[in-house]
């Protein structure tokens, strides 16, 4: 149970902070490693603070000792974490029901965005039956996709 | 070079292009592939080529969804939650159709891979998949308003410079049954 709004932000750093590794050993095996360190934003001065002060505080010291792993991965610079303002934390969008100003900012901050009207047609269009018609759209010719059908099937 | 396999729909992927057509023509030959060029439909997720940009939409899964639950004529919903809403496991009678609850809910979990911006919202009425009450279904029905607002929506991919950022919020004692 946490004991304060620094100490509950402070854990979920910890946790975002073990999700961005895992993420970051993902990239590794799929041969895209990260040119920079990772950046952990946070809307919490306390917790940003904390993880990057590695001074005790009287305050903190019933933190559980392994929620303090962020602080090692800062002073290792494996990780930045950086204060963000309310209005640019995107993880709010996953947290909270949102009034409809702050949730269409942050949709759009998260890339999910009306599709261009020009390219609409084409959906319309397509549908399973139909995924030919639309292919001559396409401009990218790098992904490429098949249909393969084994024998069995076309018994059936 | 990437390659995903399921079932019988197959995408090739890679820098080389190359190398790319070698491994079609090669699975050509030993079993019955048909190559459909460029990628633009697969399990359901739409892909639109804009420039260099990748699209990613389910539009025809949530029409499909709207029309199978008769809801393509309801009202339109700017946001999929409402502000004020604290759904709770004590609230409500019994919804009397859990299977049907259980199975849209499902569907919108499927949403997830283009739609983050539902997340929230299905994280929530999924909460209550062992007892439906129809304050939940109320809740389920405004996605499905939202989803039918926001049906031209996708998610964007666009070339970046390659960091990984991690936004860290908690929702301190927001849930009302703990």
């Amino acid at each position: 149970m946490a004991r304060s709004s620094t100490e509950s932000e402070y854990k979920s750093l910890a946790n975002t902070a073990a999700e961005l590794q895992w993420l970051q050993s993902l990239l590794q095996e799929l041969k895209m490693p990260l040119q920079r360190c990772p950046t952990l934003w946070c809307d919490n001065i306390g917790a940003t603070y904390l993880s990057s002060n590695p001074k005790f505080h009287a305050r903190t010291k019933h933190i559980e000792i392994d929620f303090h792993f962020v602080r090692d991965q800062v002073v290792q610079q494996k990780l930045h974490v950086s204060f963000v303002s309310t209005r640019d934390q995107l993880a709010d969008l996953l947290t909270k029901p949102l009034a409809v100003a702050r949730f269409t900012h942050l949709r759009t901050n998260l890339h999910v965005q009306e599709l261009p009207i020009r390219l609409r047609g084409c959906i319309e269009l397509k549908s399973v039956d139909h995924v030919e018609d639309c292919a001559d759209h396409v401009e990218d010719g790098a992904a490429t996709k098949n249909q393969a059908k084994p024998q069995q099937a076309e018994k059936t | 070079m990437f390659i995903l396999i399921y079932v019988v729909d197959i995408i090739v992927t890679g820098s080389h292009f190359a190398e790319v057509n070698k491994l079609i023509s090669y699975l050509g030959r030993v079993f019955p592939v048909k190559d459909l060029g460029p990628l633009s439909y697969f399990l359901g997720v739409e892909t639109l080529h804009d420039g260099g940009d990748l699209i990613l939409t389910q539009r025809k899964y949530v029409i499909d969804l709207l029309r199978r639950l008769k809801l393509d004529k309801v009202k339109l919903c700017s946001t999929p939650m409402s502000t004020n809403c604290t759904l709770s496991k004590f609230e409500g009678i019994d919804f009397d159709d859990p299977y049907l609850y259980q199975s849209t809910v499902g569907a919108l979990h499927y949403l997830g891979f283009t739609r983050p911006d539902i997340a929230f919202a299905v994280h929530k009425v999924s909460k209550f998949m062992h007892q439906p009450k129809d304050v939940h279904w109320q809740a389920v029905k405004r996605i499905l308003r939202y989803l039918k607002y926001t049906v031209n929506f996708g998610l964007h991919i666009t070339q970046s410079d390659h960091t990984l950022q991690g936004f860290s919020d908690a929702d301190w004692v927001g849930d009302s049954d703990d």
